[in-house]
Parts: structure tokens; C-alpha cells; sequence
């Protein structure tokens, strides 16, 4: 009888152990840094100036994007920099919505050192997570106020402080080899088949569907969808931005900017979206439009385009990334995508390329909590990699085994080097992946004229052209994919999408408002029979009037007008 | 042992019946064993039960995370009136008491069912293998089984390959691009993924029914659905009731991951309940007052009907909760 007895002694005491556990503070896990075990390995090869032989260890949380959580000491570069400054990082990305997870951290307080928090910036900055860098750029990194001189004013928040870095300084402007925004994509077996044609307007475009999907019911023993569309979750501007790109503007976000007032209006209530829904409308009547577009979540989406039913869609380069690289990488030349860029009218001049922008936020801040001394290190690491030649490495990779420099200093790769470069086990090991973009970068050029990213210097584009690509670059009598498009116009202001929305403000119910109302109408209207088209849309039209939209024009007005103001001087 | 001893001088002293502050304490000390092991248990109910509602001091203020108690602004019920000013409110508070009730209802139902199905089986083995399929999907997490719900009911999935080859449709249907659908849909999901769940306690309720009220049925003449019907329906009617008025209490809390995984724009009339709603425009744009009162909202309306669904259970002769 006894041992019964103690059992239960046990398990209470295991209850509260686990009680207490649970609501003691866990400061231990939050505390500065915790000195990595290898620090001791570490000291023999420590010469620098900066570290005393020991290693910080400090969470950077990376909300930008999924990916692999790993230590940057385990990449070639994340090792390199380590030596240099003594620091590492814990990196850790988002799985899940953003909003949930940065809210999570708001709520609670408690922040990794350092963290990019995405479209969730403005809250962590209104919640007081971020802490001001001015003092601390202005002190330890020379390198950061060189490289981003031109931008510190508009890195500023209205209080004048500085909370977060954004990656991409641009420094000149270099063209792109292929399309890495919106377009409008079609396979490559099509415009093959239909001998190259070039679709430039709406209607263009869609004919060519329209004659191809006639003429092939199926592909591969399945129904052929003529055009598809991403409306999942948060990426339901993929259906809704096109009106926007069809009158001939950049990616601004949910408005259209006047070039010469600089006044920013909302274009969901225009003709101009009149006129998209209407052509989705009828081509949905023709059978061409995919009847799972509102239904289908972003992994059905990018499944469907790998299977290469898909003849058309719309969307940004970087949304389909994956499904585009699975295509390119396997045998079929035909079962790519080609973009165009296709506007309303002839008449009207694309601008799907980015323009020289400066996108100050999101980007990544040092958080509360930090204390002096971290922040300092961290500071001093993010300067380390804003340093010319760390640029390079972080781009280009190590000379002799990731690049080469011709006699007249221009950089290139071998052959092997672009196959081994393009490898996502290398990049991951290498740390291509991980520091590449979202830390402290340049954009365009460098000082002696090479492009900053491998892929838009010319030496290297044209190397990566395969015999497919060749086809059709032949075929379509162009060097690179984006000598169609359009060179952008210079916006000051651009992009108007990363001026901060203030929580709990009509423009931020504005945003939310909004994306259900298109969500809930846009099905209604597209699939509408074409006689019910014009009592759906003002039923749309209704609805819309009640949103608080002139508060968000306002918001992004003065948010133009201010960049603008502060380029000129 | 000695807490056996115990309840053995419990079951005496009542007889005994004294009162007052001295017999209370008579009988703590009596019952000691029990009440210490009831300690974490207060506890545990105290921290996380209690000490929360103080937050609920946020759904009056303009609730922002970084500023301390006193420095926060008070706005009265200016949450409240967003809520149920809102055109979508009603639609949601619609959706989620449908949502609610089909659960309800199907979840009482199948599981009942599959209850006394699982004990009307002789063969062990098959009773076993019948059971264990039928919980299994409890364990799969919702994003799991919304991926398989929606690929099953997507136009090239099997709903419509089976229905096109009986020749029950002419075309293939867009099972969740048509709210109409939603409600039914939803409900037998959660039935598929919760039924063996479900079923567990009800076969508990039966094992405890006095295996010699079956034999002197059997021997009166009874049929096995008159055994059914007459001993394990009421055996299981205690268990039965207790279990509605909790879940009645529960109305408001019609789930959230389903409906979040499956809706969509097309369907987003009758899969938008009043946890989608806060997580839209309380949780993701930052406005945790709102989330509050919808919180505290939904707390009222379970009280009115856990009360209300108590009290009618003890007017009926059945016994409540409390």
C-alpha cells in the first residue's frame, strides 16, 4: 500500500513543478546572448580587434519568408563572418501567418534580438519593439551610412528615427535579364505552336489562349486550363493588381500615383477594374477561365502550373518561383513560361520593371530588451557585411571558386560555376541563401561597374541562356527575356505599397475591408452570367462606397508627396 | 491507505451529521488527503482561468501592447459597437450558431450511434479494428485534413468522379466554391474526423450498465434492438445529458481551423464565423481589444445558454450539472 501512496506524492509534486515551471519567468532563454560552447575552439584563431575570443550567439527571427532554420556559422559565409566580428546568429523563419506570429511576439513583449517582421513592421514600431539606430549607425557603421546615404531620410519615421535597415540601396540601374515582377506568362509549347506570336494587348493575349485551348482540349490527357489565377490568403492582389499594370503603372500597391500631382487615388472602383472583370468575365463564358481560381490555396496553385495544363496566368516572378524552377530544371524547353507585357490598349507604355526605388520598409530592426553592448555587436556585424568587398562575397561569392575577373576587371562565371551557383544545396551551404538578400545590400552597380547581382551582368546572363531559351530568344529577335518590356519611368516615390499604415486607423480598416470585399464579390462577378455583369459590378460598386478609401488615398498622398519632396532636395 | 480510511469514516460521520465552522473543519481534517490533492488543481483553475479575465479590461481601452496599464486609453464600449454595428456581425453570429448546431446535433448522433453499433459486436478483433479506424483521424491535425477534405471534394477529386460515374450529376461541382454547401460539408468533416473520437466516452457509459438487466431482457423475450432501445439508450442517458448542456454551453465556440482551411471568397457567406472574424480584424490587424470583446461577448451568450440548458435539464426530472 505504501508505494501507492508515494505515487501520488510523485505526481503532485510533478504538477507543481511543471506549474511553477510554466509561470516562472523564463528569463534565462531571453537573456543578452548566451557564449556558444565552442567558444573556447573558437579563441586560438581570434586576432581581431573588435572580439575577445568569445562567441555571441543571437536569435534573428526571419518573418520575410519560410526556410530552414539553421545557425549562420554552419555557411561558409555565416563562418567568415563570424571570425571577422565574433557573432552569430540562430536563424529562425516564419511557418504560418505573419501577423499571427509577430502579434504573438507583441502581445507577449518578448523579442529574438533581431527581427525582420515583415508586412507586421509598422505594428512592432508602433508597439515600441523596435529600438531607434540613429546613434548607433551615426557611432559603429561607417559602412551602413555609406551605403545607404542617399536613402537616410527616407529610412526615417516621422519621429526622425531610424528603426529598421532595408535590403536593396539602390546605386544605378541595371536592367534585369529575366522578368523578376508581374507579367503575363504563357507556355512556350503555345506560342510554338501558334509560330511565336506577341501578344501586346489584353485582348491579344487572351486570343491566343482562346486559339490554342480550341485547338488542344487537353494536354496530357487532362483538360486544359486556359487561364488560372492566385487568390489565396494574402496573395489575392495576384487577381486584383492587373488593372493597375494594364493602364501602364509599376507595383505601387493599391492605388494609382498621378506623375505630375503626385496624388494617389484607389483604382477598385474604376473602369479600369471595370474592364478586367469584364474580360474575366467573358473569357470565364468561353470556358477558358479556371473554375477553381478562388478556391485553389498557393500550393494547389503552383502544382496546377508544373503539370503544364496551365496555358495563361498572370503573376509576380517571385511568387511562382518554385513551380518556374521545377519547370526550367527538367528536360522540356516547352513546359516554360515566357512573360509579356500586356497592357490595355496599344498605346499605353508598360511598366512592369521595378523603377529605382527605395523601399524603406520591411527590413531589419535591433529589438528592445537588446542590451548596449549586443546592440553594438549586432550593429558592427551589420556593418561588416555593408562593406564593398563583403558585398561581393555575399553576392558574387569567392573569386576564383564562385566567380572570375577578366583582364578588363569585368566579373563572369564558367559554366560549372553558373550550374554550381544555381544549386539550392550549394547556396544553402555555402550561405548564398541566407545572406543574400535581407540583410544589409546595394542594388545595381558597384563602383567598377560590375552589377551587383550575378544574374543581371550581362557576361553572366548570356551564359545562362540554355538552347531552349536560345529558341526563343531567336524566335522573338531579342537578347534578353525583358528587352520586351519597357524601360520604367523615374518614381521617386516608388514603391507607394511600404508607407506605413498606423494600427487601429481607418486606412489600415481600409486594407482589410477591402480584401474581403474582393474576395467575396470578385467570384460573384466573374463566374456572373455576361447579361448580369453590370448589376453585379454596381452591386460591387455599392459595397465599395462604404469603405473609408478617401482616408487610405490620403494616407499614401502625403506619404508620395513626402518622398518626393525629399529626393529633391 | 490512509486515504481510504478515510472515506470510509466519511461515509460514517455524515450519519453524524454535524454542522457549524467545527464540523467543517472536522471534515477537512478528515478529508485531507483529498483536498491537498485538489491543490494544484485550484491552482491551475486560478492562473489560467482566473487571473485572465483581468484582461478583459483591454475590450474597453485602445489596447496598445507596449504601454503599461495606467498609461492605456479607455474608450468605453467603442469594440462593442464596431462589433455589432457591423453589417457582416449578424451573418457571422448566423453562420456560427448554424455551424454550431450541425455539430451538435451530427456529433451527438453519429457518435451515439457508433457507440452502441461497437457494442452490438461480437468479434473482438473486428470491434477493435472498427475502432481504432474510426478515432484515427482525431489525430490528424486540421491543416492535414483540410488538405484532404478539399483535394477530395475539388472538381477532378473523388466526390466527383464517383457521383459523374453513378450518374447522379451531369457535371462536375465545385464542392466548396458554392456557400450553399458549406454548412453540410463542414459538418461532416468534423463528423468523420470526430466520431470514433466521440464515441469512446458513450462505450464507457455502456460498460457500466449491469450486464444482468441484457440476460433478464433476453430471457423475457426482448429483441436486440428492444435491448437497444429500452437498456443501453437509458443507461447511457445520465452521461447523454451531462455532456449536452457543456456542449450547449460551448454554442459560440463553433471552431475555428476548419473553417479557416476551407473558406474562401465563394463560400465566405456561411464559413465566416465569429472566430474567423476576430482573427481577421482583431488578432491580424493588432486590435487585440476587439478580440477581447468578442471574447467576452461570447462568454455571455455561453452562460445564458449553459444555465438555461442546466435548469430546463432539472425541470425535465433529469438532474443537471450542478
Amino acid at each position: 500500500m505504501d508505494w501507492k501512496k508515494n505515487v501520488w506524492l510523485l505526481s503532485l509534486l510533478v504538477a507543481v513543478c511543471l506549474l511553477i515551471a510554466a509561470c516562472s519567468d523564463d528569463s534565462e532563454e531571453t537573456g543578452s546572448s548566451d557564449s556558444d560552447s565552442d567558444a573556447t575552439e573558437e579563441s586560438g584563431n581570434e586576432e581581431n580587434e573588435e572580439s575577445d575570443g568569445e562567441i555571441y550567439t543571437y536569435d534573428f527571427f526571419d518573418a520575410s519568408g519560410p526556410g530552414e532554420d539553421i545557425n549562420t556559422s554552419e555557411t561558409t559565409l555565416g563562418k567568415m563572418f563570424e571570425e571577422e566580428t565574433g557573432v552569430n546568429f540562430d536563424i529562425e523563419h516564419i511557418v504560418g501567418d505573419v501577423n499571427q506570429k509577430i502579434g504573438t511576439m507583441i502581445a507577449s513583449g518578448e523579442y529574438p534580438e533581431l527581427l525582420n517582421a515583415e508586412q507586421s513592421t509598422d505594428a512592432v514600431i508602433d508597439a515600441g519593439g523596435f529600438i531607434p539606430l540613429n546613434d548607433l549607425l551615426e557611432e559603429h557603421a561607417p559602412n551602413i551610412m555609406e551605403m545607404y546615404g542617399p536613402y537616410l531620410e527616407l529610412m526615417k519615421r516621422d519621429d526622425g528615427n531610424i528603426y529598421v535597415i532595408s535590403s536593396g540601396a539602390a546605386h544605378d540601374f541595371a536592367k534585369p535579364a529575366n522578368v523578376e515582377q508581374g507579367a503575363w506568362w504563357i507556355k512556350r509549347d503555345v506560342l510554338k505552336e501558334l509560330d511565336y506570336p506577341k501578344p501586346e494587348t489584353l485582348d491579344e493575349y487572351f486570343d491566343i489562349i482562346e486559339e490554342y485551348t480550341e485547338a488542344n482540349p487537353q494536354i496530357d490527357g487532362a483538360d486544359t486550363i486556359g487561364f488560372t489565377a492566385l487568390t489565396h490568403d494574402w496573395r489575392f492582389f495576384a487577381l486584383s493588381n492587373q488593372p493597375m499594370h494594364l493602364a501602364g503603372y509599376p507595383n505601387d500597391g493599391g492605388i494609382f500615383v498621378d506623375m505630375d500631382t503626385h496624388e494617389a487615388t484607389v483604382y477598385n472602383n474604376k473602369p479600369e477594374t471595370e474592364r478586367w472583370l469584364k474580360k474575366l468575365n467573358e473569357i470565364n463564358s468561353k470556358g477558358l477561365f479556371d473554375q477553381e481560381a478562388f478556391t485553389q490555396n498557393y500550393d494547389e496553385y503552383l502544382a496546377k502550373l508544373t503539370t503544364g495544363r496551365v496555358v495563361g496566368f498572370f503573376d509576380y516572378r517571385w511568387q511562382v518561383g518554385d513551380a518556374m524552377n521545377t519547370l526550367q530544371e527538367d528536360d522540356d524547353p516547352y513546359n516554360d513560361y515566357m512573360a509579356f507585357p500586356v497592357v490595355f490598349e496599344e498605346g499605353v507604355k508598360d511598366q512592369y520593371l521595378d523603377p529605382i526605388g527605395f523601399t524603406a520598409s520591411p527590413g531589419m530592426g535591433i529589438t528592445t530588451g537588446t542590451s548596449e553592448e549586443d546592440q553594438i555587436r549586432i550593429i558592427k556585424y551589420l556593418d561588416h557585411i555593408a562593406k564593398e568587398e563583403v558585398q561581393k562575397l555575399v553576392t558574387w561569392g569567392i573569386e576564383g571558386e564562385t566567380y572570375e575577373v577578366g583582364d578588363d576587371g569585368r566579373y563572369y562565371r564558367t559554366e560549372e560555376q553558373i550550374e554550381q551557383t544555381r544549386s539550392t544545396e550549394f547556396r544553402d551551404e555555402f550561405g548564398f541563401s541566407y545572406f543574400e538578400w535581407g540583410w544589409p545590400r546595394m542594388n545595381g552597380l558597384y563602383e567598377d561597374g560590375n552589377a551587383v547581382e550575378p544574374p543581371k551582368q550581362p557576361e553572366v546572363a548570356s551564359m545562362m541562356y540554355d538552347d531552349g531559351d536560345k529558341e526563343f530568344l531567336e524566335a522573338y529577335d531579342i537578347e534578353t527575356f525583358t528587352e520586351l518590356f519597357s524601360e520604367p519611368d523615374p518614381r521617386p516615390w516608388f514603391p507607394a505599397w511600404d508607407t506605413p499604415i498606423e494600427t487601429g486607423s481607418q486606412a489600415q480598416l481600409y486594407e482589410q475591408q477591402l480584401d474581403d470585399l474582393m474576395k467575396r464579390k470578385f467570384p460573384e462577378i466573374v463566374f456572373a452570367d455576361s447579361s448580369d455583369f453590370d448589376a453585379q459590378w454596381s452591386s460591387y460598386l455599392d459595397e465599395f462606397e462604404g469603405l473609408p478609401y478617401e482616408e487610405y488615398e490620403e494616407v499614401i498622398t502625403d506619404s508620395v508627396k513626402r518622398k518626393v519632396e525629399l529626393v529633391e532636395q | 491507505m490512509q486515504s481510504e480510511s478515510s472515506i470510509k469514516t466519511k461515509t460514517m460521520s455524515q450519519a453524524d451529521d454535524d454542522k457549524g465552522l467545527k464540523g467543517f473543519l472536522k471534515k477537512c481534517k478528515q478529508q485531507q488527503a483529498l483536498l491537498w490533492m485538489t491543490v494544484p488543481f485550484v491552482i491551475w483553475v486560478f492562473i489560467f482561468k482566473y487571473l485572465p479575465v483581468w484582461g478583459w479590461t483591454m475590450a474597453f481601452q485602445d489596447y496598445k501592447p507596449a504601454l503599461s496599464f495606467t498609461d492605456q486609453e479607455w474608450v468605453g464600449f467603442k469594440h462593442f459597437l464596431f462589433l455589432f454595428t457591423d453589417d457582416r456581425f449578424l451573418g457571422v453570429l448566423r453562420n456560427t450558431l448554424a455551424q454550431s448546431l450541425i455539430n451538435l446535433v451530427l456529433g451527438f448522433i453519429t457518435a451515439i450511434t457508433l457507440a452502441v453499433l461497437i457494442n452490438e459486436l461480437s468479434n473482438m478483433k473486428f470491434k477493435r479494428v472498427v475502432q481504432t479506424i474510426s478515432y484515427l483521424p482525431h489525430f490528424l491535425s486540421w491543416v492535414v485534413a483540410a488538405a484532404l477534405v478539399s483535394s477530395v471534394l475539388s472538381i477532378e477529386g473523388i466526390v466527383n468522379e464517383v457521383l459523374m460515374g453513378l450518374g447522379l450529376i451531369d457535371k462536375e461541382i465545385l464542392w466548396l466554391g458554392v456557400g450553399e454547401y458549406f454548412w453540410g460539408i463542414l459538418g461532416a468533416a468534423e463528423t468523420w474526423k470526430n466520431v470514433g473520437w466521440n464515441a469512446i466516452i458513450y462505450l464507457a457509459a455502456i460498460s457500466m450498465i449491469d450486464q444482468e438487466q441484457y440476460e433478464a431482457a433476453k430471457i423475457d423475450g426482448a429483441s436486440r434492438i428492444q435491448r437497444i432501445l429500452h437498456i443501453t439508450i437509458p443507461g447511457m442517458k445520465s452521461v447523454i445529458i451531462v455532456l449536452l448542456i457543456m456542449n450547449i454551453g460551448y454554442i459560440l465556440e463553433a471552431g475555428f481551423e476548419p473553417q479557416y482551411l476551407l473558406g474562401n471568397g465563394q463560400n465566405v457567406e456561411y464559413s465566416e464565423n465569429i472566430d474567423v472574424f476576430v482573427i481577421k480584424y482583431g488578432i491580424s490587424m493588432f486590435n487585440f481589444s476587439l478580440a477581447t470583446a468578442a471574447g467576452m461577448f461570447k462568454t455571455v451568450i455561453s452562460f445564458i445558454f449553459l444555465i438555461a440548458a442546466n435548469s430546463l435539464s432539472k425541470k425535465m426530472g433529469q438532474g443537471g450539472l450542478y
